[in-house]
């Protein structure tokens, strides 16, 4: 095919491919960075990480030599990062000092039930803000309605609207389980709680967008093509729309996994949010920085993917116009 | 219906925003490949007519008659009218960039009312859309209709436009401002094809700001102003026997291009600006834009110099350097002699009052919370000059603004308002050298023909040797003492006024000067 | 968009909320009924009655008055932390905006890696290295959300400095201090005051949240976000002790917000 091309196009497919590139370089020197802020993290912890290693065991010189050497610590500083760092390639987040466990496997444990809470809930999120928007986009009665229960929706915090949804709708009317992550049904009142929030910012970005694409004179044209409202909303507007819930991808993952952490003890679940929680608690330095150093590398990689999904939904940002 | 019916017979139409009457009755009717025009200036009712037409205005429209071959209109509901939008009404808008929509490909924008109307079976659809952008003179075939309105030329993309809007087959085109946004030479293809298309018999309604575009296609034309129309008749009988004063004004402006005699003007005094080989390039080093390649120039005092190019030519990069906000690459600039760039902004800071700018739009260049009295103000403080009510009030009555305006925001004057103020700014630090950067583009005719006025006396009064950039070739020669033609960042030919019209053999100040449009000495045979 | 007016009603219901949060933090040994701290076993979990018009909880404190004097915490260390991350902030951001395009890389780059760090978590962290407390919610939250502020005071500086009035005011040969101080700066301070607003708001509920999950504010200090969570164990039963702190919260963080888009809508302004 590439022949074909003029070179006028050949030269912007090898620019699209050099902003790739250069996007996924500043995704990767996050990531080292951040890596690196989280290796000196563990090192600047306060107390003295052998004695913690050590336990209840005897404090002799010999036995801090031999947990010395057999968590690394008698290298020097420099060495050990290198270390970190290339053991972090091999997907290696470190150990738990409290569990005694590699941190990739302890997240491993926890993980599905949080993903699936997370899944369900951005689902969610997406359709009533979709539902939402489309709706009331430029339409002044029904814009204001929204608008109030969108900012309503924004300012109820999760774990409270989790634990009226608990007292609603399982205290009061026994529809749902209590506690638990077992089934489907244990699944609707976690993920209600912890898609409102994100469905009310969701609506009002989409209704927003939304409304600046139907004002364009590109709106007038369509419907002097005889498409009916509607189509126009949802052939073309959306699309538009679709941009800044896309831009935010980055946001809606953190707002996800911190919320996640929250409404999963209102909900008793398992998950990550019981392991951070314990992880804190325990002062499990490891486990906490591995977490934190996993979320952060999920959501470089969804702010990049988010880059890329976007230049593919709107060609104008793949060739912005030099200032 | 039968062949004698006109396809759009409309009379006493009336339009109403709330308690605000926007047209007050306007009579249409248009025939088989009959083009009527309807020109007036910005706020004339001309865009909500348009709307009106197609169903479209959020307003309270009312009618005498509205028939749209032959069948009744008025009285249409939303599912009826969008059975007759796109296939028997349907719109070109003004720029294509925001009036395609710029997620799609063009053959997807292309074949929408093909779908929406059934037009043709969905197996011939793509071969549809291929021929429709082919007749259009839309080249390349498949490989341009899968890029998006961005990607393609001005022209292009206003062709993929009409081609969406034609390819229902309507009987009715509606063509608001069709040629705006496009520079002289393509707007002249355009032109063209809207021409090939009533010679097939479609009816047009052509509507533009500009008197000379519309000469080229109408057959009858009907001049609004404020929602009242002024005039209407053939478009012979508008040109060379208008009866209102506001069509004659119009007519005026858009003559052949006219050129000042400098005979009647002093011998300009000293040399105030003065570019050397002016070089500068943009972007990267893999990917040069080059803006301006050995440019000279020379300005003195008293004297209109007007730098004319198309977009992208580099105009509006020399005029920054000459104003000191961008150093060149190569080349240097003087001011009254002395060096003034590249020089550290130390050493320029005391004197960069002796160059100012009026910006083409002026309302981004004051500072949003900055009030008329504190945006002369700070222009006479910098110069350390008294900046009270008398003093103000003195320079805003250099460009003839009312002190009543000391206290307004320009957000909230005129755009008319607010060009003299800029003007009014560039002024209060008594400069030597004016740098106007399309200052009149945004106005309409009859207050562009007020402040080219308010320039050239200032310019007389002052002394002020003036740098105009302006992509208008008519405008540059009816006031400048030199010119310089400008493209891809080189000065391809200069003179002054009379020689470059009258006898510049160069094959680019041809074709500007044949495609710049006016109104032709026998207007087109009516049919 | 039309700027976001409010009807009367809601100008109304908004002020009385201000009002008695405002009066709540200022002075609540005047609004509260009861001693705060004052257990009365004999008197738990009673219902909302004349003598405790919001009940007692589990330990038979009185709800009303935990809730007045909660105002204080809550909402002050959210002004606290807000405060912070603004000051920080709009620092940091002026000046990368203002820099050369080295030290702005550099900067953003920093920016960036506190940023992918999902502020709960990173509150999180922070607290697991300093331990729980007023102090640490404060500063963990404020030097989480330092990005927030700094990026957009960035992003603004830049625009505002190539925009055309200030190349225009270059001309008149104002010095680089007056330029900044005059036509770049009090541009960019506009949005950060809506953003702030919007913050508090958001701060209210993660140091509401982070003391829900045992991380903040440690019993038996009043604090709304701990007084959900010890509602929650009796929730079958005495639905008061949640759902009361729960309406404060819900109510102050709406007034918050929606004085913030009021804010925005003003800040915008006509012809934006």
């Amino acid at each position: 095919m590439t022949h074909l091309l003029a070179p006028a196009a050949r030269g912007r497919r090898s620019r699209v491919a050099g902003r790739v590139a250069a996007r996924l370089g500043s995704a990767l020197l996050v990531v080292w960075l951040a890596s690196t802020l989280a290796f000196f993290a563990v090192h600047a912890a306060p107390g003295d990480i052998v004695r913690v290693l050590i336990g209840t065991g005897p404090d002799t010189p010999e036995v801090r030599a031999a947990v010395s050497a057999r968590w690394g610590l008698d290298q020097s500083l420099g060495q050990q990062y290198i270390e970190f760092l290339r053991r972090l390639l091999s997907g290696d987040l470190g150990e738990s000092f409290v569990l005694r466990r590699p941190v990739t496997d302890v997240i491993g444990d926890e993980i599905l039930p949080t993903v699936q809470l997370a899944g369900a809930a951005s689902a969610l999120a997406l359709l009533a803000a979709t539902a939402i928007s489309v709706a009331t986009a430029g339409r002044r009665l029904r814009r204001r309605v929204a608008g109030s229960v969108e900012l309503t929706l924004v300012s109820v915090p999760d774990f409270w609207l989790g634990l009226m949804l608990l007292f609603l709708f399982s205290f009061t009317l026994p529809w749902f389980p209590v506690a638990g992550a077992s089934g489907a049904s244990s699944l609707v009142l976690p993920a209600i709680a912890l898609g409102a929030p994100i469905a009310g910012v969701l609506s009002q970005l989409m209704r927003q967008g939304l409304e600046e694409a139907l004002d364009q004179p590109f709106a007038t044209t369509v419907r002097a093509r005889g498409v009916s409202d509607l189509r126009l909303r949802l052939g073309h507007g959306l699309r538009h729309a679709a941009l800044p819930v896309v831009n935010l991808g980055g946001w809606i993952f953190a707002s996800l996994l911190g919320g996640a952490v929250i409404v999963e003890q209102v909900f008793g679940r398992p998950g990550l949010g019981r392991l951070i929680l314990s992880a804190v608690q325990g002062r499990d330095v490891p486990l906490v920085v591995g977490i934190a150093l996993m979320s952060s590398i999920a959501y470089v990689a969804c702010n990049t993917l988010a880059d890329l999904v976007s230049w593919w939904i709107d060609p104008r940002l793949r060739n912005p116009v030099p200032a | 219906m039968t062949d004698q019916d006109p396809v759009l017979d409309l009379s006493g139409l009336t339009i109403d925003f709330g308690a605000r009457r926007v047209l007050h009755g306007l009579d249409l009717r248009i025939g088989r490949g009959e083009c009527v025009a309807l020109v007036g200036e910005s706020g004339s009712g001309k865009s909500v007519t348009a709307k009106a037409l197609l169903g479209l205005l959020d307003a309270r429209v009312a009618t005498d008659r509205f028939t749209i071959l032959g069948q009744d209109a008025a009285a249409l509901d939303e599912r009826a009218w969008r059975r007759i939008r796109g296939r028997q009404v349907a719109l070109v808008h003004q720029d294509a960039l925001v009036s395609l929509d710029p997620l799609r490909t063009v053959a997807r924008e292309v074949g929408e009312p093909l779908r929406e109307h059934s037009v043709v079976p969905r197996a011939e659809r793509a071969a549809e859309v291929r021929r429709l952008l082919g007749s259009v003179g839309f080249p390349g075939g498949s490989r341009r209709a899968s890029q998006h309105p961005d990607e393609l030329s001005g022209g292009l993309r206003q062709r993929a436009l009409i081609a969406s809007a034609v390819a229902a087959r309507p009987a009715l085109l509606i063509a608001d401002e069709p040629t705006t946004a496009l520079d002289v030479t393509v707007q002249a293809q355009v032109i063209d094809l809207l021409r090939a298309l009533t010679s097939a018999g479609m009816a047009m309604l052509f509507i533009s700001h500009d008197i000379a575009v519309v000469s080229q296609v109408a057959d009858r034309i009907v001049v609004l102003r404020d929602g009242q129309v002024v005039e209407t008749g053939p478009v012979e009988q508008i040109l060379h026997r208008p009866g209102a004063d506001f069509t004659r004004r119009l007519v005026q402006n858009a003559l052949e291009p006219t050129f000042t005699d400098i005979g009647d003007r002093p011998a300009p005094g000293r040399e105030v600006l003065r570019l050397e080989a002016v070089s500068k390039r943009f972007g990267t080093a893999h990917h040069p834009i080059v803006a301006a390649t050995d440019v000279d120039l020379r300005v003195h005092q008293g004297e209109v110099v007007s730098l004319i190019g198309e977009s992208g030519s580099g105009k509006t990069t020399v005029g920054r350097i000459a104003l000191g906000l961008l150093s060149p690459d190569r080349g240097s600039v003087a001011l009254d002699g002395e060096p003034w760039n590249p020089l550290p902004e130390r050493a320029r800071r005391s004197r960069r009052h002796r160059v100012q700018q009026v910006p083409q739009d002026p309302l981004s260049s004051f500072n949003p919370r900055y009030t008329t009295r504190r945006v002369v103000a700070e222009a006479l403080r910098a110069q350390g000059r008294p900046a009270g009510t008398q003093e103000v009030a003195a320079v805003l009555d250099l460009v003839s603004l009312d002190a009543d305006l000391l206290d307004r925001m320009p957000r909230s004057m005129s755009g008319g308002q607010r060009q003299r103020l800029a003007f009014a700014r560039a002024l209060a630090t008594e400069p030597d050298v004016l740098v106007a950067d399309e200052p009149f583009s945004a106005l309409d005719a009859t207050l562009q023909a007020e402040l080219v006025g308010v320039l050239d006396r200032i310019r007389q009064e002052h002394q002020l040797g003036v740098l105009l950039i302006t992509h208008d070739l008519g405008l540059a020669a009816r006031i400048s003492d030199r010119i310089l033609v400008m493209r891809d960042g080189v000065v391809v030919d200069q003179g002054t006024p009379k020689v470059l019209i009258e006898s510049s053999d160069h094959p680019y100040t041809r074709q500007l000067l044949a495609a710049v449009p006016r109104i032709r000495t026998s207007p087109r045979v009516l049919r | 968009m039309t700027a976001h007016r409010g009807s009367r009603p809601a100008t109304l219901v908004m002020t009385a909320v201000l009002v008695a949060a405002a009066a709540a933090v200022a002075a609540p040994d005047l609004l509260a009924p009861h001693d705060p701290l004052g257990a009365d076993p004999l008197d738990a979990l009673s219902s909302p009655s004349f003598d405790h018009p919001l009940g007692t909880d589990q330990l038979g404190r009185d709800v009303l008055s935990r809730l007045v004097h909660g105002a204080r915490r809550s909402i002050g260390l959210a002004v606290l932390a807000t405060g912070l991350a603004v000051t920080v902030g709009t620092f940091v951001g002026l000046v990368a905006g203002m820099s050369p395009r080295v030290v702005d890389e550099a900067v953003s780059r920093l920016l960036d890696v506190v940023a992918s760090f999902p502020t709960l978590l990173l509150a999180l962290t922070l607290i697991a290295f300093v331990g729980p407390g007023s102090g640490s919610v404060v500063v963990a939250l404020g030097s989480a959300t330092v990005p927030h502020y700094a990026r957009v005071v960035r992003a603004r500086t830049q625009v505002v400095r190539r925009s055309e009035h200030v190349a225009q005011a270059r001309t008149l040969g104002l010095s680089s201090t007056v330029l900044v101080r005059r036509h770049v700066l009090p541009q960019v301070l506009a949005p950060v005051v809506v953003l702030a607003t919007l913050g508090v708001g958001g701060a209210v509920l993660a140091i509401a949240g982070l003391s829900f999950v045992g991380m903040g504010v440690p019993p038996p200090a009043p604090e709304w976000g701990s007084m959900l969570a010890e509602g929650r164990n009796t929730l079958a039963h005495a639905w008061w002790i949640s759902v009361f702190p729960g309406i404060a919260l819900v109510a102050l963080v709406i007034t918050v917000s929606a004085l913030g888009q009021r804010l925005q809508g003003t800040s915008n302004g006509p012809g934006s």
